[in-house]
């Protein structure tokens, strides 16, 4: 459900239809503070997520003043050493040095500098750590692996007391630290020695040939075949625009689809999409186009779609995460559908709490006292979720495991276990 | 216009042959339909009375699945069936069994547990060593119905309470606090009445000797 549906579901109960009284904006920031709070008392979404080494960043820049300017879906890496109280960018550490007057300045780097942090793995000794971000809206680790095996959260004091050579050290990670809360950055330690490079960016390109229906591939030789619809296993059609699956009811994520990639008028890139690209091994599925070949996402035909997390040679994070703010009337809430009704509960409780004209403490009350309900009842919806569990009683401390019914057993004639 | 819709429609003094604010169209009836929907995804979701079996393949060496549903909305998993093995997966979660084996990611084999992480994802342990179908049985979440075509996933039983809850939201939008505080309790006094456990009471409960061996 986007922000404009549920905007007018929160006009029709606060009975603002036209924004007399409550602006879009104060709606949509109560709204945003509703659903960090459900978050903050349920602590019910979780999420698992690789992070790729070495890392992705769309920009690298020096100085702090061009951070504002970068559009980056993906962070920005701050390249070499910056001097923040004297607002300056260095490279080599003889630079401040000078600076301050010592001539000649004799200070010495441990390896080699590097402005991109894939490059850090092309440096015999690389120079500095390299950052990597956190999964988005990353809260709490449950559990951090580093190719399959688990990592310790470490801090730097206590990797500086134990190794001296830190700064260069690489190997196989034991553990991952954090250098403070705002940048939701982590550093692995030892950095890998090694990565597996992957070929993720590729130039998007056209087909040869193009079909709308799934019966004309046997027709469509050449190579490069690609159809340009999307397929419902459920109704059995191809359709181009999601309006069209739902008669209508469901927006349009674009407002412009080519069924070739030269067709997207690149000077409105960012609201009309392609249909037609081939991309060699991966791509950010909705980023792209519709046809995006996708390691491991299997067919919807089967019902249920299947994206594979692959934990392979990346830093996979298992996370209980915060909300990420909705911003524009097309975003989604990262809540369950059938449970954001409960973060607009608590954004109609703020709204008539607020000092103005539509303020009501009869409704504020209803409104809180659907909330807390709505609370209670997602804890519900937490246990529930563990109804198929096996429960033992078992001694404290001892290894407890429980026997599956289908594990092999010995035979019924083998001999009474000795005691 | 369904039944639910008209009593709500009644209850709330509309005329319902021709009606006067909620037209019978998708536009006049919104208001209703949304709170409805509301009333019946809570109750679906605390009684769990909506379950479909889906059969995914575990692809080899890979222990985490992010799954979306095309119908309905994913839940959770109340039971997990590997049909190649004839076996029941045990359900554990990330804290149990990182503690159990510290190591569990790299073990490959034939799945003897799964978990569930947030919303939608699943894993199992360990990481099948080839492709394997397991068949998910699984708690949704209706999708909201649209139509009076539309089918009502909702147990009969739980009628009275959808449409309670409609009519106290029908009263919040006009400012009655008070009306909708007593719609909405007669709401909660339905559910409890209806039981969100049903299946409890399908169950016969006897004492048991040691006299005889049982199995």
């Amino acid at each position: 459900m986007t922000w404009s549906t549920k905007l007018t579901r929160l006009r029709r109960f606060l009975r603002d239809p036209d924004g007399n009284i409550w602006n879009d904006a104060i709606i949509l920031a109560e709204f945003n503070t509703a659903q960090r709070n459900l978050q903050r008392q349920t602590n019910f979404l979780e999420n698992a997520q690789p992070v790729h080494v070495p890392p992705f960043y769309e920009f690298s820049y020096i100085q702090d003043w061009e951070w504002p300017f970068l559009d980056s879906g993906s962070g920005n890496y701050q390249a070499l050493n910056y001097h923040q109280q004297a607002d300056f960018a260095f490279c080599h550490l003889w630079e401040p040095q000078q600076i301050w007057g010592q001539v000649p300045a004799t200070a010495v780097d441990e390896g080699t500098h590097f402005t991109h942090p894939f490059e850090a793995w092309y440096c015999s000794v690389a120079s500095s750590v390299v950052p990597f971000q956190l999964p988005r809206g990353f809260q709490k680790a449950r559990l951090v692996a580093w190719d399959k095996e688990p990592i310790d959260a470490l801090d730097l004091k206590g990797i500086q007391g134990d190794d001296s050579s830190w700064l260069t050290r690489m190997g196989e990670p034991e553990g991952y630290w954090r250098p403070d809360k705002l940048e939701d950055q982590f550093f692995l330690y030892p950095l890998p020695s090694t990565v597996v490079w992957q070929d993720y960016i590729s130039e998007p390109q056209d087909a040869l040939v193009v079909y709308s229906s799934s019966f004309e591939s046997e027709y469509a030789t050449g190579g490069n075949t690609w159809i340009f619809t999307r397929e419902d296993a459920t109704d059995a059609i191809n359709y181009v625009f999601n309006w069209e699956l739902d008669n209508g009811s469901a927006p349009d994520e674009v407002f412009m689809r080519g069924m070739w990639l030269h067709e997207i008028d690149s000077t409105s890139a960012t609201i009309s999409i392609g249909q037609i690209t081939i991309d060699s091994d991966y791509t950010m599925s909705s980023e792209t186009g519709t046809i995006v070949d996708f390691a491991g996402l299997l067919s919807s035909e089967y019902g249920i779609a299947t994206d594979i997390i692959e934990a392979d040679d990346n830093v996979l994070f298992v996370y209980s995460m915060t909300t990420t703010d909705i911003a524009d009337t097309r975003d989604e809430s990262d809540w369950p559908d059938y449970l954001q009704k409960y973060a607009e509960y608590g954004a109609l409780e703020a709204l008539y709490s607020a000092n103005t004209d539509g303020q009501i403490q009869s409704l504020r009350d209803y409104w809180k006292m659907r909330k807390e309900m709505g609370v209670k009842a997602i804890q519900v919806l937490s246990s529930l979720r563990k109804q198929d569990r096996d429960y033992c009683l078992s001694t404290q401390g001892s290894y407890n495991v429980a026997r599956n019914r289908r594990d092999p057993k010995l035979p019924s004639s083998y001999p009474a276990v000795w005691r | 216009m369904n039944t639910l819709e008209t009593r709500v429609l009644q209850l709330i003094g509309e005329n319902t042959a021709s009606p006067d604010v909620f037209t019978d169209d998708a536009t006049g009836m919104a208001q209703i339909r949304d709170s409805l929907n509301d009333a019946i995804e809570e109750l679906s979701m605390l009684s769990g009375s909506v379950k479909r079996s889906y059969y995914m393949l575990l692809r080899d060496e890979q222990s985490f699945y992010r799954i979306g549903f095309r119908q309905d909305r994913f839940g959770w998993i109340a039971g997990a069936w590997l049909h190649g093995t004839k076996r029941r997966l045990v359900q554990t979660d990330i804290m149990t069994i990182s503690t159990e084996n510290p190591r569990w990611l790299k073990n490959t084999g034939t799945p003897l547990k799964y978990g569930q992480v947030g919303a939608n994802v699943f894993f199992v342990w360990p990481s099948p060593s080839s492709e394997m179908i397991v068949q998910l049985d699984c708690i949704v979440i209706p999708e909201r119905y649209a139509n009076d075509y539309d089918r009502v996933k909702l147990r009969s039983i739980f009628h009275d309470a959808a449409v309670r809850f409609a009519v106290g939201e029908y009263y919040a939008s006009r400012g009655d606090a008070q009306q909708a505080v007593y719609h909405h309790n007669a709401y909660m006094e339905n559910i409890v009445a209806a039981g969100l456990y049903p299946k409890q009471n399908e169950r016969p409960y006897y004492y048991k000797t040691d006299k005889a061996v049982t199995q």
